[in-house]
Formats: structure tokens, sequence, C-alpha cells
């Protein structure tokens, strides 16, 4: 596993700290197969479909 | 306006004769109703009996009637305000089927024939699962109710805190639970399983034994604790990280399976921060507080895990009968929290990895006499947690990077 030495700055919330680089998703998708990574870049995509909701789970249960 | 507003919800009072702009004002997104006060197990790490706030002993056992209609039409109301178009309602308690399938039927009627045509009902238990059986599941299906169940493990790993209040394990109940859930005929109601962690038990084992219910998802809890009332294992201060240690053990193991087994919420949640996502977990990413809890005399209270913390944070000292749900969530332990960026300790704000933790469970930043403005009490094993899935992940990305589009194209 390679390691990434990550600058020492502060972000806010909600900024990337692995950038996606200027590949597109669909090509990354596409090399990723079946994994928990392809998974994840694919809820991604869908994050940015209307009408669906924020699933934030209430109280960390299993919804 | 209530009396107990403050001067900054003043300030926004619309003019009059000018309709309120709610499109971006704080709304309950997740009602967490519990419809039973008293539970068939007692668990000894439970966060509802065993914690600062004792209040349910004061509490009717079950949700009456017309408190839900009351629900029902502050839920309505509510939703038609805010132009809410879905919104989750979470049976829990205690154990939420001690209630019985009648009630809980009355119940979810209640609560969809109050709401407008244009708001979606998701209805969804969290259950131990001692009384999952075919009519619990028949409700389930009747009414597209999702449901949780808590297990910790293997049968050693789950007896250790599940337990009947004789002793007796409740592996053996919630086993033959799962199994039922898990047939094909109902495990489109499956929505997961809730495991608290512990460090007595072996990460993968756990992981291992979980995966033989073949969930669609995990949830890995942390065990409630902050400053001044630890969690087990952690020693605030000290630099070791045994949480971090145990997750990544799974995390490890999880990551590397394909074709991927299940879903971890904690882990999912994670990475999609990283990349810039959203949390699916109120744990990570400094969640908006948009969860409220409905006790069972109606009492209106903010996200469950504050009764962690001392009583008095999580009384909001407000109820159905005499309140919105508008005027409730200006109150601290619900959307009056400060939230961002002001929500976090200075060296949080600091931090290079906030992007992702945002701050932790805000439960878990609490000191007493001195609230929530500290990291949280597992910052060190978050940050450590979240360098190891940042390194795991960026590898991963340079990888498919470099696979589509090799050098020189």
């Amino acid at each position: 596993m390679a390691e990434h030495a990550q600058p020492p700055t502060p972000a806010t919330a909600g900024t990337a700290l692995v950038q996606l680089g200027d590949v597109p998703l669909a090509d990354l998708l596409a090399g990723a197969g079946d994994t928990v990574l392809a998974h994840v870049l694919g809820a991604l995509v869908a994050e940015g479909e209307p009408g669906r909701p924020g699933d934030v789970s209430a109280f960390e249960s299993s919804f | 306006m209530s009396a107990d507003a403050p001067p900054s919800a003043a300030r926004r009072r619309p003019a009059a004769g000018v309709p309120p702009d709610t499109s971006t004002a704080p709304r309950v997104r997740q009602l967490v109703l519990k419809v039973h006060s008293r539970c068939n197990l007692a668990c000894d790490y439970c966060y509802v009996y065993r914690h600062a706030d004792q209040d349910w002993r004061d509490r009717p056992r079950v949700m009456a009637p017309g408190t839900v209609a009351r629900v029902a039409d502050r839920l309505a109301a509510h939703v038609a305000r805010h132009g809410t178009d879905r919104v989750r309602v979470v049976l829990h308690g205690g154990e939420p089927l001690l209630a019985g399938v009648a009630l809980l039927d009355r119940t979810v009627r209640t609560l969809g024939a109050a709401l407008p045509a244009t708001t979606t009902l998701d209805v969804a238990m969290q259950t131990n699962g001692l009384l999952l059986d075919e009519a619990a599941l028949a409700l389930c299906h009747t009414h597209g109710i999702d449901v949780g169940v808590s297990v910790d493990g293997d049968r050693t790993a789950n007896d250790r805190h599940r337990r009947h209040a004789d002793g007796r394990g409740s592996f053996t109940e919630v086993a033959a639970a799962l199994r039922l859930l898990a047939r094909p005929e109902h495990r489109a109601r499956y929505a997961g399983l809730l495991c608290t962690v512990d460090l007595a038990n072996d990460p993968v084992a756990v992981y291992r034994s979980l995966l033989e219910f073949d969930p669609p998802r995990l949830d890995l809890l942390l065990p409630h604790g902050n400053w001044s009332a630890p969690p087990p294992g952690r020693r605030p201060g000290d630099p070791a990280t045994p949480y971090a240690d145990w997750l990544i053990a799974v995390f490890d193991t999880w990551y590397r399976e394909t074709p991927r087994r299940t879903g971890i919420r904690l882990f999912e949640s994670l990475i999609a921060l990283l990349l810039g996502g959203r949390s699916g977990t109120q744990a990570l990413g400094g969640a908006e507080p948009d969860i409220m809890t409905i006790e069972t005399d109606g009492t209106i209270e903010g996200t469950d895990t504050l009764k962690t913390t001392t009583a008095s944070a999580m009384r909001t000292g407000l109820d159905v009968f005499r309140h919105s749900f508008d005027e409730a969530l200006r109150h601290p332990s619900l959307a009056g929290r400060p939230t961002g960026p002001a929500a976090l300790a200075p060296a949080c704000r600091a931090c290079p990895v906030v992007g992702a933790c945002g701050g932790g469970l805000y439960a878990h930043r609490f000191r007493d006499g001195a609230g929530f403005a500290h990291p949280s009490v597992y910052c060190a094993d978050l940050f450590r947690l979240i360098q190891h899935v940042r390194s795991v992940v960026a590898a991963d990305l340079d990888a498919l990077r470099r696979q589509a589009a090799p050098a020189g194209r």
C-alpha cells in the first residue's frame, strides 16, 4: 500500500482529502470492478440524482 | 414565537404578510418514535437505561393512541410547512416490538393518514429481534417497514453484553430471528445489523460472524462515552488507538473482498467524505442535526445519543401537545445547537482531516461542565482510522487512474 503524504493544512468539512483527478469517473468505475471502492464511487454519482434523500443514519442504527 | 426562542430567531422573522422562506430552514428528516419505553433485554451498555438520563423510569410503557395522533398532526404540519417530500419515522424503544403488532399497525396508519399526499413516509424499526416472528414481519411487509437488528457478533461476542435480566444470553433468539429475516420472502425488509464494538472481541471474527447473517449493511457503533465518562479502554489523552486498530482490522478485511459482500456504513461514509461526498452517519462529517426523538409521553427530545452525557443536556421541556416541531428545533439539543465550523473546537478547525471527521459524533465531544466544544473523546482513533483509509483509497485511485489513462495516451 502506498503512503500518500498529505500537507498539514486544515480542510473544512466537505472538502475532499483525496482527489479523483481528471480521469472521467465512468472510466474509473469501469476499472474498479465490483469492489467496495466501485460501490462508493457509484453512490457518489447517484448522490447527484434529484429527489434522492440524504441517507444519514439516526443514532447510528441500521437504516 | 415561543418565549424561549433565541434572539437570532427573532431577527429571522419575516415581515408581516410575507410567507417565510423555509427552503434552507432546519427541518426534521428523521423522527425517532419511542413506541415502547421498556426492553426485554438488559444489555449492560445500553444508553437508554444505563447512562445519565434516567427519565424513562417515569414515562408510560406504551405510546398512547392520543399521543400518536398528536405526533402525526405535528409531523404533518411540519412537512407541509417545509415542503418535505420524504420523511423517515423510526419505531424505537426500549424494544418496539413489545408494543405489539396491533399497536404498531395503528401507529403507522395514523402517521400515514395525517401526512400530505406529496410526502413519502419511510418507516423503519430498530429491534433486538427477540419478538421478530412471522406476524411481525407480515406487519413490516404491509407497511414497508425496514428492519434493523442489533447483534454484536457470534455467541461469545453477542452474549458478553446482550443478555436477559436473569443473565441468559440472547444469541440463540436473535440468530433465529435473523435466519427468518434473511429468507427470500422477507429479505426486502432486511435493513441491516447494528453491532457495538467491544475491544474484547476479535474484530475479524466479529465481522465474519455477522456476514453469516447475510446482511445488506452493517453499522459498527463505537461505545458511547465522552471526556467525563470515557468509553471502555479509551483513556482521554492517551495516544494509543485501540478502537482505530480494531476498526482497521475490519476495514482491511472488508475492503479487499471482491465482490463486495456487504456495506459498512462507517467505512463507506468515510470513503465518500474523503472523495468530497456526503456522510451517511452522524459519527463523521459534521452532519446537520435533523433527528428528533419523541418519548412515549409525547416529550420532544433531540438525538438519542445525548442521553449519554447528562440528563439536563437532553431535556427540552417541550412536548407534542404544546409545541410545534419548528419550535422544538430551536432548542440547543436539536437544530438550535451550533453546527458546521462553529460547533468545532479550535483544534478540530485546524486539523488536516476535519473534512472527513467533522469532529465525530456530537455526544462524544462532551465534557461535564464545559459542553461540547472539544474534539471527540475518540479523536486519536478517528485520526488514525482516517489516515489509514485515506492512504488505501488514494493508492487504489492512483492505480485506477493509471489503468484508465496509460502514460503517453
